[in-house]
């Protein structure tokens, strides 16, 4: 990555790296989501609730990617999915690095048996094996939106508070922290006017890849019948073209692909724009890659 | 998750072919391998597990005194004549007098009194109940039985006669504990010959059978988790048949595939529109039947069911089905709804688009769904979108089916009340074949209407659910269900949307002899062996 090679030659380490072009594009393809998203309604050729034609049809002039299961057009049903999973995949991200931040922020700042406390906890989620707690989770919850905004949300935000309760223990030992402090400040205020600021840029960062993660599993929870199956989410076509023999019957060229491409590119997206972020915003990333 | 461990044994069964390489039974060539679903006990009477394909296949082991033929109507099988007295309440029977249990001892009318008993004394789900009319049962001889009921009883022959298998007494008379027992002695035209724990069962042909020699010499039926795995397989040849019918959107290809059939033939399984009949506002049938105009049922056969399949009649019963009364018909319009609404006085009072009770609240319903079954989510997303046309707000909401149950049929006890607005049910084959269905189905009385989810309330119905109840005449059940009909078409408490046809593929070079039981399939007895000679 240039941005290596840009740190690598240049010995001053405070000095921040660009974002590399892998970051960059990252940030394209998130861009074009984005506008996919906000623009549904002027891109997509047919209204995706609408059946406008007989189901089971072929790619066609009229239908780019032919019909599903009951003749609505899956382009349009792709373009506007672009809406749910993206929703679901910022609010999740948001409900996790809230969390994170919230659980690293008291941890790393007040020490102690409730950073203990804390980082036991934070262990235990990482511990658990992921899929299987999801999917029960999930199927307790029952499919709606909201369940599966809190089922994400609830399992990634262990890694945000991990890494944001490190960047915490640095910021504290700081000298302008160590006076805030010296002069009597209380905790809120000093957690407030000088924690907080410090670790934001961190937290943006763990966001973006909590947001990556979150549309992967949305999509695969859809995918199993756990998400809402009347949201038009990527992981929702999914389902419908598995539940309706795509595999059997050939349509998955049109039914499957397409919906896999999308969400591959977001996550990618998103993973893309998120490590590219960590490293310019991460100073201990920063510091590691400046010595290497 | 289910799906997801079920889709990796699946995996691992397909590689090594079917039935698995680890497992590999001893079939012969003339093996007919028919793939299931899931694995169904020791498939004796109190181990077997589903009903369908579970019984259908238990019952080629352990044999019923009737069996139903391919329209459904029960016939004598193990029975040689029969008599039924005026009153309707005394039965007798003479079985045939060559019938032999697998084990060699003869089968007797001792037997059959010994299971009839046996039943009432270990509880069973399925037929404890059925011989709850039975008042005595007499033996005389080896093969003369007399069996008296409490009161007629119009489904006796389809239940227990049809339905329940007769055990061996020899073997069955000390056993306590039948659910932990997995003898598999029976006397139907195949014994058990290999079976292992969610891998396959192996059935051999009774030579000895009183009926003659079944057509097929065996059976092997590889349990296969996942419906792409079963088809592909069968495609490729692996397999010959399968327990499962064919999807409509597979169903061109199977018929132009090489070397492969496909039987279609009437389902009666419904999907229905379910109300609560007890709502504060959809207790009016008024409204049942506008909502009722706003479904375009034709549609929903068209983009569900790609046409295979049979628009929903409003008495709920079948076309095909011998009691169906043609008179009955009822054609949606969306003009008829919108006058019926507005008759209501149910209008848009603030603007939204939605219509308002007299009282100013919106005319909203939840309508439930089965969040595992996506022809019926796309239904209850069809009807919400038709419904939103005409003025009335639905939301709606899948859920899995243990909570479906508990908000529509809670502990499978209509006597237990109900908690909901709408609902996209279904039921299964079984329940059309029963005589008494539409009392079943509609009857106020929770403990005769056993089925009456939405818990309708009509005494004109009560009146002649009863009446049919004890009807044993053939001529008189039909003219008491053509009146119910009537009544069920005017009320509507449930909405009939359609019935899937049954479509089963099967490989004609390995077995071509199929029967197509009306609204059942080709998992049936008839498929294997002719009915005996009276």
């Amino acid at each position: 990555m240039s941005t290596l090679a840009a740190a690598a030659g240049l010995p001053a380490v405070r000095r921040r790296p660009a974002l590399g072009a892998a970051g960059w594009a990252g940030v394209l393809v998130l861009a074009a989501l984005v506008v996919m998203a906000l623009f549904a309604p002027s891109l997509s050729p047919h209204d995706p609730e609408e059946t406008v034609g007989d189901p089971f049809q072929p790619p066609s002039r009229a239908h780019w990617l032919g019909t599903n299961d009951i003749g609505q057009d899956i382009a349009s049903e792709l373009i506007h999915g672009a809406r749910i999973s993206l929703t679901i995949g910022f609010l999740a991200a948001a409900i996790a690095v809230g969390i994170g931040t919230a659980v690293g922020v008291v941890a790393g700042y007040f020490g102690g048996w409730t950073e203990a406390t804390l980082m036991r906890a934070v262990d235990l989620v990482l511990v658990v094996p992921f899929l299987p707690l999801m999917i029960l989770l999930a199927a307790y919850l029952g499919p709606s939106f909201w369940n599966i905004i809190i089922v994400i949300g609830a399992l990634v935000w262990a890694r945000p508070a991990r890494v944001i309760r490190a960047q915490v223990l640095a910021v504290k030992a700081l000298d302008y922290v160590e006076a805030a402090c010296a002069i009597g400040c209380r905790h809120g205020r000093v957690i407030v006017r000088h924690i907080l600021p410090s670790v934001l840029p961190l937290a943006l960062a763990q966001f973006i890849l909590a947001a990556s993660n979150a549309i992967l599993i949305e999509a695969s929870l859809s995918f199993l019948g756990l998400g809402d199956p009347t949201a038009k989410s990527w992981g929702t076509v999914l389902y419908y073209a598995q539940a309706r023999n795509a595999f059997l019957s050939g349509a998955w060229v049109w039914w499957v692909i397409p919906p896999g491409v999308l969400i591959t590119a977001a996550t990618l997206g998103f993973a893309f724009t998120g490590f590219a972020l960590e490293e310019v915003l991460n100073p201990r990333m920063r510091g590691r890659r400046g010595a290497g | 998750m289910r799906r997801g461990v079920g889709l990796l044994l699946v995996c691992a069964l397909a590689m090594g072919g079917a039935p698995p390489a680890a497992g590999q039974p001893t079939s012969q060539p003339s093996a007919l391998r028919m793939a299931i679903t899931r694995d169904e006990g020791a498939l004796n009477p109190y181990t077997y597990q589903t009903g369908y394909p579970g019984w259908n296949l238990m019952t080629l082991i352990y044999e019923p005194l009737f069996t139903p033929d391919a329209d459904n109507i029960p016939q004598p099988w193990l029975v040689r004549q029969y008599t039924v007295s005026q009153d309707g309440r005394t039965w007798t029977f003479a079985l045939h007098p060559n019938i032999r249990w697998h084990d060699g001892r003869p089968f007797t009318a001792d037997d059959v009194r010994f299971t009839y008993e046996y039943v009432r004394r270990n509880p069973h789900s399925r037929w404890t109940g059925q011989v709850r009319t039975i008042e005595s049962i007499e033996t005389s001889g080896p093969t003369g039985l007399t069996i008296r009921l409490n009161a007629p009883s119009s489904g006796f022959a389809a239940q227990p006669l049809a339905d329940l298998p007769i055990l061996p007494r020899h073997i069955w008379e000390n056993v306590a504990n039948p659910r932990q027992f997995n003898d598999v002695v029976g006397s139907g035209p195949y014994r058990l010959a290999e079976m292992r724990d969610g891998q396959f069962y192996r059935l051999v042909a009774n030579d000895q059978y009183f009926a003659g020699r079944p057509k097929v010499r065996e059976l092997v039926l590889p349990i296969i988790r996942d419906a792409t795995v079963t088809f592909t397989a069968l495609r490729a040849g692996e397999i010959d048949t399968t327990v499962r019918p064919l999807a409509p959107e597979v169903v061109a290809e199977f018929e132009r595939a090489a070397g492969m059939r496909v039987a279609r033939g009437a389902g009666y399984a419904s999907t229905i529109l379910q109300f609560n009949a007890e709502h504060p506002v959809l207790r009016e049938p008024k409204l049942r039947v506008a909502i009722a105009n706003a479904i375009n049922t034709r549609l929903m056969v068209r983009l569900l069911l790609l046409g295979y399949g049979v628009v929903g009649s409003p008495g709920y019963i079948h076309p095909s089905s011998p009691f169906y009364n043609p008179a009955v018909t009822f054609t949606a319009s969306k003009s008829r709804a919108v006058q019926l609404l507005n008759e209501l006085n149910y209008v848009d009072r603030n603007g939204d688009g939605i219509r308002d009770l007299p009282d100013g609240a919106a005319l909203r319903f939840t309508l439930l769904t089965l969040a595992g079954n996506p022809v019926r989510i796309r239904g209850a997303d069809l009807i919400r979108s038709w419904l939103r046309d005409v003025g009335i707000d639905v939301r709606v909401v899948a859920q899995e089916d243990a909570s479906i149950i508990a908000q529509v049929w809670p502990d499978f006890d209509v006597c237990k009340g109900r908690r909901f607005d709408m609902a996209v049910f279904g039921w299964s084959a079984p329940v059309m074949n029963r005589t008494t269905a539409l009392r079943d189905l509609f009857h106020s009385d929770c403990r005769q209407g056993t089925i009456n989810i939405g818990g309708y309330r009509n005494p004109a119905l009560d009146r002649l659910g009863a009446d049919l109840a004890a009807a044993v005449d053939p001529a008189r059940q039909k003219q008491i269900l053509f009146e119910m009909q009537k009544i069920v078409a005017a009320d509507l408490p449930v909405h009939t949307l359609f019935y899937q046809d049954g479509i089963y593929a099967y490989r004609p070079d390995r077995h071509a002899a199929w029967v197509y039981q009306k609204g059942q399939g080709i998992v049936n007895k008839l498929s294997f062996i002719d009915p005996p000679r009276r």
